[in-house]
């Protein structure tokens, strides 16, 4: 068994019919974060934490992601002929920050059956899933704190995040069995969008995973749910009864931009942090506010 | 009189200042929050009774196309989700106008060499010319108001906005005579980016304009800039207004033009905080985020 994480599986085959019409013919992993396209930054992180292949499962009307992690050579040799050859060279690093490899999503809606088309290309080994549309701020990007976890214990391990126990009904909680170190809980179980009063507790798993074998395996058997999708983070509460799994609490700003609201707050968070373009879009909201 | 029917967006350029982002999309596919940037331009000549879009392209720019086409299995998806609404409106799109699209040729830079590129698609005939990345946030669109002037006074229409004095050194600044009636005044020329000092009026030329065969005539003969190569609009308008009437229309609205990061920003951030459903979240979290610095 193959024990360092080299292998990240990045979901991207989302209609986002919640961005249309402007995902009508682009993906919605290309939305951009002021200059750079979502999926970048997702990108980025895993390579950050030493993925070296990167298997996007995706759909129609993706093709911009492949371009984009791909050589423009008409667009990088103009950049070079106008004097912007540094511009360039960040251009081709992007294709060459990793191996990048393309799979159709196939057998079905939800996230199960999409992680299942890259299970072909994936030994006995752990891997990263995340997902084309979830990022986090972090100093420390997310990506490495959960591989850091996972060399440390040697088992799957999820990203939490702490939230207002009044909102447990919109993530996943997790039953926590032992606080093993500080942020780092062994869990026992996963319990979907609970009553806030039957929370066992207040940490919601939010994208991000350091997934095994045995989980690819036990997601054949992931079960429906009322719309009919098949979602893996119940597979990841059964897996937990069975075998060692753990959260890792993150450090960081999640933004899920999945939805309009969130995409927006994502926009503000970055370009607010911005150190060129913050001081002066601190001065336009100001000035909109009043 | 011939009613303005077409309008050319122009639309190649590279988006060099939006990259990593533009690598492989079209900066006028940029979001304003859940719809790009072109599709506000084209909404707007269409408002204004435009039904012929001839768009001036380059590379890299074909999901400007496929935006304004039918997407089958898009649409079809979604009426079979019970979301025929929205596949409805993602139909509209594609049925607004007529879409023509050129590829920019020619080895000259610059706005009027672009506009050039259509010449042989309209005849002796106003048309619009729009920026594919500048837009007006305004209760009356802007090309609306553009037209109505263009039908009064049947003489090419510039658009002003009035800028602080200090700023004309970023813009191009018209050189206005006597005013036709309140807000439409006659225009003498166009200085590009004067000094405060020597500028003609503090009214900027933005994007936007109601211009006539008489002015493909004079850029096919028209000599490029020499210091930086490029064939400009501005220039031949203000050839034409040496000898022809051409009006400056003071417009009424919010400009954006979303050219560089800090404005397309700005311009997100504007129309997040005017969205009647957006808008109350979205300043609570940019006034508390600015409150925890």
């Amino acid at each position: 068994m193959k024990t360092k994480v080299t292998k990240a599986v990045i979901l991207a085959a989302g209609q986002g019919t919640r961005f249309l019409p402007q995902t009508k013919a682009m993906p919605k992993e290309m939305l951009p974060l002021i200059d750079k396209p979502i999926i970048q930054y997702v990108v980025e992180e895993v390579v950050a934490a030493g993925v070296t292949d990167i298997i996007m499962v995706t759909g129609a009307t993706k093709r911009s992601i492949e371009d984009h992690f791909d050589h423009q050579y008409e667009l990088e040799s103009n950049l070079d002929k106008k004097g912007k050859a540094d511009v360039a060279d960040r251009l081709r690093k992007i294709a060459d920050m990793a191996n990048f490899v393309y799979v159709r999503q196939k057998g079905g809606p939800g996230t199960a059956p999409a992680i299942l088309c890259a299970s072909h290309l994936i030994d006995d080994e752990p891997f990263l899933l995340l997902y084309g549309d979830d990022i986090m701020r972090a100093d420390k990007p997310r990506a490495v704190q959960l591989v850091e976890a996972y060399e440390k214990y040697q088992a799957p391990v999820i990203a939490l995040l702490p939230i207002d126990k009044r909102r447990a009904g919109a993530y996943g909680i997790v039953d926590p069995a032992e606080e093993v170190e500080s942020g780092v809980h062994r869990i026992k179980g996963l319990v979907e969008k609970p009553n806030p009063a039957d929370a066992p507790s207040n940490l919601a798993s939010i994208g991000g995973y350091v997934l095994n074998r045995q989980l690819l395996e036990m997601l054949e058997d992931a079960e429906p749910d009322a719309t009919g999708e098949r979602y893996m983070p119940p597979v990841i509460g059964k897996l937990a009864q069975i075998a060692p799994v753990y959260g890792k609490v993150i450090d960081g700003t999640w933004h899920d931009c999945g939805n309009r609201e969130k995409y927006l707050e994502a926009i503000a968070d970055f370009a607010l942090a911005d150190p060129v373009l913050g001081p002066k879009f601190t001065d336009f909201l100001k000035g909109k506010l009043g | 009189m011939k009613k303005v029917t077409k309008a050319i967006i122009l639309a190649a350029g590279q988006g060099t200042r939006f990259l990593p982002q533009t690598k492989a999309m079209p900066k006028e596919m940029l979001p304003l929050i859940d719809k790009p940037i072109i599709q506000y331009v084209v909404e707007e000549a269409v408002a204004a009774g435009i039904t012929d879009i001839i768009m001036i392209t380059g590379a890299h720019k074909r999901s400007i196309e496929d935006h304004f086409d039918h997407q089958y299995e898009l649409e079809r998806s979604l009426d079979a989700k019970g979301k025929g609404e929205t596949a409805n409106q993602l139909r509209r799109i594609a049925d607004m106008a007529n879409f023509i699209y050129i590829r920019q040729k020619g080895e000259t830079p610059g706005t009027g060499a672009a506009v050039l590129n259509a010449s042989h698609l309209v005849d002796d005939e106003p048309y619009l010319v729009l920026f594919g990345d500048e837009l007006f946030k305004s209760m009356t669109p802007r090309a609306v108001q553009l037209v109505e002037a263009y039908e009064k006074y049947q003489a090419p229409i510039i658009p002003l906005v009035e800028i602080p004095k200090e700023q004309t050194g970023s813009y191009g600044v018209a050189d206005v005579g006597q005013p036709a009636e309140p807000g439409v005044l006659r225009i003498n020329g166009i200085v590009e980016k004067p000094d405060p000092a020597s500028a003609p009026s503090n009214f900027a030329v933005t994007g936007g304009y109601i211009l006539n065969r008489e002015i493909m005539d004079i850029l096919e003969t028209q000599a490029p800039d020499e210091a930086s190569g490029e064939l400009y609009l501005p220039i031949a308008i203000s050839q034409l207004a040496k000898h022809a009437p051409v009006y400056g229309k003071v417009l009424e609205g919010t400009w954006h033009d979303t050219g560089n990061k800090k404005k397309y920003l700005q311009a997100i951030a504007d129309y997040a905080m005017d969205d009647p459903e957006l808008g109350p979240e979205f300043a609570d979290f940019v006034a508390a985020k600015m409150r925890r610095g």
